[in-house]
């Protein structure tokens, strides 16, 4: 007969995070210019990575938790919350979740994540040590 | 045959980069501690927000985790712009670029050898002279330091030069230079 701690932890529901920039806003880069492609307002451009949003809605009909957690500042929320929301992504996210520049492995074990992806390898090394699965994106624009 | 001046110019006709260090190539722990006049902390700003915060008459702003060497090293995180430091590094390596890179930042010297090391080893190499830190100096704001810098910098090359700052003020003066390419970073 199963414990209730065992009881407990069987139900407990998994969870999945992914990071913003450059792994679901697939930024643009201007090579002779040595910075991002930017709009009229001096912001980097950049669009949907494709794959990363099915893997996304893969993981949500899959039974997972789906964070957003990005190193941006909160500051940031509303325009990270359009971009997600125009591209049908908002529906399948749990929440939407600001380090404000902290790296984000205390953020990822708090809430539960077992499988985080990113384009940053500084911070998948940084999720091994707290034995969460880090999965790299890479972005070929860059 | 080449004129003395084309030769000068041709032999000199190096770019440089200049990065401004918090929220621009890093993001850190260190805040900005806003204390009243019992010296009881009642907010801590981030760069981002000190940057469009107005300071009340009983305040005053304690800057000194920016001089912590070891909120510096234990926190320190590249932002997506980092990638353009190490490129324009990489090109240098490679003989590829004749570009300089400096450091412009608002911290003070404490920090300068911590900034070195760190981007040491994240292979970016800046030799110590050219990381300008301006934090010790109160005789100006800050934006006016950087364009003082950032003159100075503009006088030693003929190429562009490209200045990269998360801060709009310091974005306003330093395209008050002729020549240089002021970027804001968002």
């Amino acid at each position: 007969m199963q414990s209730f701690k065992e009881h407990i932890m069987q139900d407990k529901q998994r969870a999945v995070s992914f990071d913003f920039d450059n792994t679901i806003f697939k930024l643009h880069w201007d090579k002779e210019n040595n910075d991002f492609v930017r709009d009229e307002r001096g912001d980097p451009t950049g669009e949907l990575n494709t794959d990363i949003a099915q893997k996304i809605k893969d993981y949500r009909v899959k039974g997972y938790k789906v964070y957003v957690i990005t190193t941006r500042y909160a500051i940031w929320r509303e325009e990270t919350e359009n971009f997600l929301k125009d591209n049908n992504l908002w529906g399948y996210i749990d929440d939407l979740i600001f380090t404000n520049g902290a790296w984000k492995a205390q953020t990822c074990k708090k809430h539960g994540v077992e499988i985080h992806y990113d384009d940053d390898r500084d911070e998948l090394r940084r999720l091994g040590y707290k034995g969460i699965k880090g999965i790299l994106v890479k972005n070929e624009n860059i | 045959m080449k004129t003395f001046k084309q030769y000068l110019t041709e032999s000199f006709s190096d770019s440089a980069y200049v990065f401004d260090m918090d929220d621009t190539l890093v993001t850190t722990g260190a805040k900005i501690l806003v204390r009243d006049q019992q010296g009881n902390i009642q907010q801590r700003l981030t760069p981002a927000q000190y940057n469009t915060y107005i300071k009340k008459p009983n305040e005053t702003l304690d800057v000194s985790e920016f001089r912590s060497e070891d909120i510096f090293q234990n926190t320190a995180k590249p932002t997506k712009y980092f990638k353009i430091i190490q490129n324009v590094s990489n090109a240098i390596k490679r003989g590829t670029s004749d570009s300089h890179i400096y450091i412009l930042t608002a911290r003070g010297e404490a920090v300068k050898n911590v900034i070195y090391k760190y981007l040491k080893d994240k292979g970016v190499e800046v030799r110590p002279i050219e990381i300008h830190t301006i934090g010790d100096n109160n005789s100006k704001s800050i934006a006016e330091l950087k364009k003082d810098v950032l003159q100075s910098i503009r006088n030693k090359h003929i190429g562009e030069v490209t200045f990269f700052d998360d801060d709009v003020k310091n974005i306003q003066l330093a395209n008050q230079i002729q020549g240089i390419n002021a970027r804001l970073v968002k």
